[in-house]
């Protein structure tokens, strides 16, 4: 046998860290193995093709060939057409922007009659992916309000004084009209693209701040991305450390094989080893709870309860500041059958707000229908009837194509897809 | 008619997968497109292509039945057919039904019960109909006498929701089928008509059981994303389920070793990461913007073989296209033979082709040599079905 194990070759910091699944195929290219970059494989001698996938779907690639008792290292490489021109560009284009979906895209080839009942269909504003944009013109007058505080709880109110808390926009790569705005904890909960003519974009903004870095995290904050599309401003949140977003993005982007393995990393994860040991004392030791969840998500998406093993309590009850504690805890216990304990938990979530991922948001809403309705006159009924109808409406307009819990609504407090007449009094930053 | 097909006398008991399709187009009380609208209807109208979508559904089952990882074993078939349909698919004919609430209650509990008796055999539900958005994982399915008038304006809808967790393992169902597939082939925005309505007055299919410990393979295969609508071509289909198939019959297949033998499958995973790259390339060439989505429990698992190598288009491209004329395009497979030549220069550019998926080495001579562009000699990559796009960068 040989022994064969991986090196990425990115430029930057942040995409060096990563750990990125890779698929190791024989010279026929049948699939023999899949592994993680960071971990050593035994093989069979023999010729190998090599290749490792970004969330964004870029491919780093490369030839082997092993010898018996062989150990090497393979350097995989990306295409020279992706690779990025700017070291600082490489977290956008191999995580956050999406390549996976329309990689042949044909040009000029309408036909008519396409469109649902046969009725002539039309590109929505929403239509374009990846990175490239269509040439029209910017869309018109926007304004970005924030919100502190907890909708479920009705003390969800705007941001009155608005500078210390709005970070400095920056261009986002090389789009005509796209900016980020990196928010560092402590930082408001919500944000909000309001346009006339449109339904007023929200999106929760994910934060964590332990005790033991003080006032500042670099890594526990997030990312807005503002860009245009079309006559439409987009809003897309992204979180600032990169391994909990790159899990993120192999979800949404059916990346399915990529979200298993990325999810099995996560069992190697040191928080995940943490929680599990179920000592109390061990919390404040706990690095990166926002990529605990998100790795409970994928392995919940996945339906992957052995690596769920007993940590899911532990992320609950050690972080009352993380919402989706209690959907995670909940939807992980009533795939076990045990029901009393995940409504108990649902019930709590009033107290935290609205989950910070809109699977969180997805499976509490589903769970408490189907406890509704298997005790339609259990005790507990009356609280879970009216959770049930404060969430109900942000399940209805919430856009669940994102991570990030976004949903359309005037007043965050009460979401709905009614256009926006005109710009309110509320202090904004106009764009 | 609905149960089209019986297998199981044949399997004796082994595990087989069991069918539930549903297409509806002939909504008996919304109006056609173009008609008034009824007190009832939402602005709904009668659809165009859902019925024939199932039933090319239904066909490939039965067609390729040989290839499937499980024997098929049961198919019900509840089809509600427009006269267009009908003409423009002559097999229709002999299965137009209905499929009103009550129709699918009945056909869904015979079908959850043949699902019930072998826990390692599997059940897919194919629904392609009128739809709307509750969460990720859930929606409103409308039934052919949906808007009706009698009762709650969603009576005759059924919750999806209720049907994935009717169909959990449970105390009453202890040995139900582990693996489960459903494609739901509908719009799954929000109808601003429903918001004057609780969508928990849409009928559930069934009782909600006490579920146990639930470690099922059952994803969900939305055709459109939470929120977004899902899209037609008359008399060809949904774009679902044209995706669906070109999926299962070859894009979605990967090159997998087996117990020491290569073969051609297509599995959950497979199926899901074809499935977006299709839908784009539809959205593209129809110029529509239908966004598929995933939900439920998505583990892996197989779900047919192919018999030969899949095809993969292919598409070319000379960067800097200034370029082209200069440029020599060259591709060996990978037994190192010579593919016959390409048109030199490469037009029409980008140049379009087909090749059956393996491993190519694409190289680009530019002569004769010019200061502004270099050469580039390939290396083996791995064409796959899908689509394989080359961008031959020749600029220094």
């Amino acid at each position: 046998m040989s022994t064969l194990r991986f090196v990425c070759k990115f430029h930057s910091m942040e995409m060096q860290s990563l750990t990125l699944p890779v698929e190791i195929r024989k010279s026929n290219y049948s699939l023999v193995r899949r592994a993680l970059s960071n971990e050593s494989v035994e093989l069979p001698p023999g010729t190998y093709f090599v290749s490792a996938q970004t969330p964004s779907g870029q491919q780093l690639t490369n030839q082997v060939t092993l010898g018996e008792g062989d150990s090497r290292t393979v350097a995989l490489y990306l295409e020279q057409e992706d690779v990025s021109p700017h070291e600082h560009e490489e977290v956008p284009r191999f995580i956050q922007q999406n390549q996976t979906v329309a990689p042949f895209l044909s040009s000029n080839r309408v036909r008519p009659g396409a469109g649902a009942g046969g009725e002539p269909a039309a590109k929505g504003d929403e239509g374009e992916k990846g990175l490239g944009d269509s040439g029209s013109p910017l869309p018109g007058p926007a304004r970005l309000i924030l919100y502190r505080g907890n909708p479920l709880d009705g003390g969800l109110g705007y941001q009155p004084d608005l500078h210390p808390f709005f970070p400095p926009r920056q261009a986002y790569l090389d789009l005509p009209g796209a900016f980020v705005l990196r928010f560092n904890p402590p930082q408001p909960d919500l944000i909000q693209v309001a346009q006339p003519g449109r339904a007023p974009l929200n999106a929760v903004l994910p934060s964590w701040l332990p005790r033991s870095l003080g006032e500042y995290n670099p890594l526990g904050g997030c990312q807005v991305v503002v860009r245009p599309r079309g006559s439409a401003y987009s809003l897309e949140v992204f979180l600032e450390n990169v391994r909990s977003e790159s899990l993120l993005r192999y979800n949404q982007r059916s990346q399915t094989a990529q979200a298993n393995l990325a999810a099995q990393n996560f069992e190697l994860n040191e928080d995940r080893h943490l929680m599990s040991m179920a000592e109390d004392g061990l919390k404040d030791k706990i690095r990166d709870p926002l990529t605990a969840a998100a790795g409970a998500y994928t392995l919940l998406r996945l339906n992957d309860l052995e690596h769920l093993h007993n940590w899911t309590r532990n992320l609950m009850d050690w972080f009352p500041w993380l919402p989706d504690g209690i959907p995670i805890y909940a939807e992980h216990m009533a795939r076990l059958g045990k029901h009393a304990e995940a409504l108990e938990a649902l019930l709590r979530l009033p107290e935290r707000g609205l989950p910070f991922f809109s699977d969180g948001l997805s499976y509490a809403v589903d769970r408490l229908r189907f406890y509704r309705r298997l005790y339609p006159s259990g005790a507990q009924e009356p609280a879970a009837a009216l959770l049930l109808d404060r969430l109900r409406p942000y399940a209805a307009f919430a856009d669940f194509g994102k991570p990030i819990l976004t949903f359309t609504g005037d007043d965050p407090n009460r979401p709905s897809g009614e256009p926006m007449e005109a710009f309110t009094g509320l202090p904004g930053l106009e764009f | 008619m609905t149960l089209v097909l019986d297998n199981r006398p044949a399997l004796g008991g082994d595990p087989g997968l069991h069918a539930l399709i549903c297409g509806i187009s002939a909504y008996t009380h919304l109006p056609s497109p173009g008609e008034p609208e009824t007190p009832h209807s939402l602005k709904l109208r009668k659809l165009a292509s859902t019925a024939l979508s199932a039933y090319r559904v239904y066909r490939w089952l039965v067609d390729r039945r040989e290839r499937l990882a499980l024997p098929l074993a049961t198919v019900r078939l509840l089809l509600a057919p427009s006269p267009q349909e009908i003409s423009a698919e002559p097999g229709l004919a002999a299965l137009v039904g209905s499929c009103t609430l009550n129709d699918f209650l009945a056909e869904a509990a015979a079908w959850r019960k043949d699902a019930a008796a072998h826990p390692d055999g599997a059940a897919l539900l194919y629904y392609a109909g009128h739809g709307a958005q509750r969460t990720r994982n859930d929606a409103v399915l409308l039934m052919q006498d949906f808007g009706d008038g009698i009762g709650s304006d969603l009576r005759n809808a059924a919750n999806l929701n209720s049907i994935f967790y009717g169909m959990a393992p449970s105390n009453e169902f202890p040995f139900i089928a582990q693996t489960q597939l459903y494609f739901i082939d509908a719009c799954r925005d929000f109808l601003p008509a429903f918001s004057k309505y609780d969508p928990d007055d849409a009928t559930p299919v069934f009782n909600i059981p006490q579920t146990t410990a639930d470690t099922r393979c059952a994803p969900i295969y939305f055709a459109a994303a939470p929120g977004t609508q899902a899209q037609s071509v008359a008399g060809e289909g949904t774009l679902f389920s044209r995706a669906l198939l070109a999926c299962l019959e070859n894009d979605a297949a990967e090159f997998v070793e087996i117990e020491g033998e290569d073969r051609w499958r297509v599995s959950v995973h497979s199926l899901d990461k074809a499935l977006a790259q299709v839908m784009a390339g539809l959205n593209d060439e129809l110029l529509t913007a239908q966004d598929y989505g995933m939900g439920g429990q998505i583990k892996e698992g197989a779900i047919c073989d192919l018999d030969a190598p899949p095809q993969v288009k292919v598409r070319l491209e000379v960067v800097p296209e200034e370029a082209l004329p200069l440029t020599h395009i060259s591709v060996l497979d990978e037994q190192g033979h010579p593919l016959p030549p390409l048109p030199e220069p490469l037009e029409p550019h980008p140049y379009e082709t087909t090749w059956t998926a393996g491993m190519y080495t694409i190289s680009a001579v530019i002569t004769p040599s010019h200061p502004h562009y270099v050469s580039r000699p390939g290396a083996p990559r791995p064409v796959m079905p899908p689509f394989y796009v080359k961008k031959v960068k020749v600029a220094p």
